[in-house]
């Protein structure tokens, strides 16, 4: 164990810096807006141009609803997310991230199209040497891409921008994280950790408070003001296999601490032509655990179609409802994919099962839910994604997919306006092609 | 949902336990304050609280029906909300502020009354005519909505919209909401927090007040009823003249004297006061009592006024009940000798509980 211990003290530092995908399931990950030429594999066009990388995601496809109703937003969309990199000289590099997008044709010629930039500068040097082993300083700002905090307790897999930044030591880091815009309108985050072994261990403090507010009225615009301490983990007792935990608690709501709890195991196995996964959170969030007192609806930006690459599952749907509620949630994810030639059969499965209650005395408040379900009580939504993708070109990602979901993005047509639930629970019939360049 | 809250922890992680969805939850009752002043002729036995609603037809249209259990002069009583609104009542916009969402409310008017024939239920007394006497009703400026159906009303709302509802309703899921009226007449809704109170007192106006949907109006005031006795110490006719018909001579000595005022008024609506008057040589006992009067089918509420007066003379030796001077005040006024100044009337005493808050 001991042995353990040290060579995850002694692990690398990972190819891109605080990188908070998903790593732990078959969903498809996007390229994050740093460190590019880490990520690019040798089909890549812009994969080795010197000082430059270079990559774009093209992807165009229509949604057709197969119970018949409304088309969906993204019935006719394409989306091109462009990479370049630069790095000016050692330590410094320059990221920049455009997606180009067209939500639907149905809007009018061009009527829909959006262009999201996000710029990325990233400082990396090393600042001192304890015992014969470098301490590296990382910062970036603005575009943070994703964050997860911890283990995603209170923030996971969300698109921010603000700063980062931190140093590390071996398998040490000491790191902060500003986050501005999270959930809410004009609310902040701010954030500390100090890992060790990797990141596999780690305490943490939040602060997530509102930076603007326009007046201190609750009853006009509710203000976060939350406090937390966590403690996190993950531990990997078989290849293939992790497990995590994070304890978070709010310190100083209206009790003196309210408590979160996240416990979670995966078994991810590939092979030659099939991969697996199997997936169970389970999570505990305690009235009181969000960030505002009074019950106010999230929104998130940006409402793209990638966003379907993640769980439901997700504090996005727990802290609103915070201030009225208990919340108990089971999740089981499963995906699986085969290839056989240049066919790859795959499916996707989250089964999201949430007990909410109310501890008041009295009868239970009664309230609709991000997806117009009556709560509290018991919420069940499965989530699901099956279909193929032909790879025309042997060696190569590019791919024409087909699928029934009934997990769509939702958007109000504008993907930088703010949503208020993020998918659209109907079956979908997608037919998408992509190409990696 | 109890089976939700008292769940174990092992039951919790596993996910087991009757847990009903929301659309059986109960609906938090309401808790309304009835306040009975004067009560020594009301029975407990028979008085009830009704909750009437405002027919979109006009009318009243009748809901829960519940009896006061409890004894003594303000009494804390549960109205369960009926599951269903009555068919037929009007509906009425509500603004939940600060958002502006709309939702639609029926106007409950809760009703205190004596269930004289037994019935437990004020149906009979629904045009006002049967034999359930009205006591009291809440105010129409001051009053209830009750949400037509709050499940569906919260599930159009989202979380601002109902944390909104909750904020009015003191964070319980009941379908009431203690609404006011702005001088335009739209609805808004009232934060306060103390007892719904119901004064049953208003006896004089609730069967009027609950027919017209509390839009009663001023209507001309009948002449004054005077009765004016004079000692004989005095011309009857002389003071008298042409203006007051019942002028009667009468021995005071022998009179049996006008019930003086005492002790706090039965309600709002009725006010009972009395002056002594002088002038040249003539001295005048004056009880005056104002009572409004309101008509349920011209809606229209009049200000009578009953005068019982004594004269004598002021050299004459006074009666031994005389209380000029001694209970009752002298008032110097311009007015004819047989009618109370107002000017003159007492400072109202002031309410304890304003007393209280002063002083706090």
């Amino acid at each position: 164990m001991l042995a353990l211990l040290a060579a995850l003290a002694l692990a690398a530092p990972p190819d891109v810096y605080n990188d908070d995908r998903d790593h732990r399931t078959l969903l498809p990950q996007k390229l994050i807006n740093r460190n590019l030429s880490t990520q690019l594999d040798t089909y890549r066009l812009g994969d080795d141009l010197g000082i430059f990388s270079a990559a774009a995601d093209i992807q165009i496809g229509t949604q057709a609803p197969i119970d018949g109703g409304s088309p969906t937003p993204f019935h006719g969309f394409f989306f091109t997310d462009m990479f370049l990199a630069v790095q000016v000289f050692e330590g410094i590099e320059v990221n920049l991230n455009v997606l180009l997008l067209n939500t639907t044709a149905s809007g009018g010629f061009r009527i829909l199209a959006d262009v999201l930039p996000g710029l990325a500068a990233h400082l990396f040097l090393d600042v001192a040497t304890i015992d014969g082993d470098p301490v590296r300083f990382d910062f970036v700002t603005p575009d943070l891409d994703l964050v997860t905090l911890g283990e995603g307790l209170l923030l996971e897999t969300t698109p921010l921008e603000g700063f980062m930044g931190g140093l590390s030591w071996r398998g040490f880091e000491l790191q902060t994280i500003f986050g501005g815009r999270v959930f809410w309108q004009q609310d902040d985050m701010l954030h500390f950790n100090l890992t060790a072994l990797g990141g596999h261990v780690g305490v943490s403090y939040t602060q997530w408070w509102t930076g603007f507010a326009d007046t201190d009225e609750p009853s006009i615009e509710p203000n976060a003001n939350g406090r937390y301490l966590a403690a996190f983990g993950r531990w990997s007792p078989l290849p293939g296999i992790t497990l995590a935990a994070e304890y978070n608690a709010r310190l100083g709501g209206e009790r003196a601490a309210s408590q979160a709890a996240l416990l979670r195991g995966d078994l991810l196995k590939r092979y030659k032509d099939f991969s697996v996964h199997l997936g169970y959170q389970v999570r505990y969030y305690q009235t009181g655990f969000g960030p505002l007192e009074t019950l106010t609806a999230p929104s998130t930006i940006p409402s793209t179609p990638g966003r379907e690459d993640y769980y439901a599952t997700n504090s996005f749907e727990y802290l609103w409802a915070s201030p009225f509620y208990d919340q108990l949630s089971h999740t089981a994810m499963l995906e699986g994919r085969y290839r056989v030639g240049p066919v790859e059969i795959f499916g996707e499965l989250e089964w999201w099962l949430r007990y909410v209650y109310d501890q008041q005395p009295g009868p239970p408040r009664v309230i609709a839910g991000l997806n117009q379900e009556l709560l509290p009580g018991l919420a069940t939504q499965m989530y699901y994604r099956a279909g193929a993708r032909l790879y025309p070109f042997e060696q190569l990602p590019h791919r024409i997919v087909a699928f029934a979901s009934n997990k769509s993005i939702f958007s109000f047509g504008r993907v930088t306006q703010p949503v208020p639930f993020r998918f659209i629970d109907r079956p979908i019939l997608f037919i998408e092609a992509e190409v990696k360049l | 949902m109890s089976g939700c809250r008292s769940m174990g922890l092992l039951s919790l992680l596993l996910g087991l336990g009757a847990c009903a969805g929301p659309e059986y939850a109960e609906l938090e009752p309401l808790q309304i304050e009835v306040m009975v002043v004067g009560s020594a002729t009301v029975s407990y036995d028979s008085l009830r609280v009704a909750v009437l609603y405002q027919g979109a037809q006009g009318g009243l249209e009748l809901g829960a029906d519940v009896a006061v259990t409890a004894t003594g002069t303000a009494t804390l009583m549960t109205v369960m909300p009926p599951t269903t609104i009555e068919r037929g009542a009007r509906l009425e916009a509500l603004q939940l502020p600060p958002s502006q969402q709309a939702i639609l409310v029926a106007r409950p008017r809760i009703l205190a009354y004596l269930d004289l024939d037994g019935s437990e239920s004020f149906q009979d007394g629904r045009q006002m005519t049967g034999p359930d006497q009205p006591l009291g009703a809440d105010g129409y400026w001051q009053t209830l909505g009750r949400v037509v159906d709050p499940w569906a009303t919260i599930a159009s709302l989202g979380p601002d919209g109902a944390q909104a509802y909750y904020r009015l309703t003191n964070n319980r899921f009941t379908p009431f909401i203690r609404l006011g009226r702005e001088a335009g007449g739209n609805l808004v809704a009232d934060t306060a927090l103390e007892p719904y109170a119901l004064d049953a007192t208003r006896l004089s106006i609730t069967p009027a007040d609950l027919a017209c949907q509390g839009n009663l109006r001023n209507a001309e005031s009948p002449p004054d009823e005077v009765l004016l006795w004079v000692d004989r110490s005095l011309d009857a006719e002389v003071l008298c003249g042409l203006e007051v018909p019942h002028c009667l001579p009468v021995d005071t000595s022998t009179l049996t004297p006008p019930a003086l005022p005492q002790g706090p008024v039965p309600n709002a609506f009725v006010a009972r006061n009395s002056q002594c008057r002088r002038r040249r040589g003539v001295e005048v006992l004056i009880v005056q009592e104002d009572r409004l009067r309101c008509s349920p089918s011209t809606c229209g509420c009049a200000n009578e006024i009953r005068i019982e007066a004594v004269a004598t003379a002021t050299s004459a030796m006074k009666p031994s009940w005389w209380p000029c001077g001694e209970s009752v005040d002298y008032c110097d006024s311009p007015l004819p000798l047989y009618q109370a100044d107002p000017e003159c009337y007492p400072e109202p005493e002031p309410d304890p509980e304003d007393e209280d808050q002063d002083d706090g």
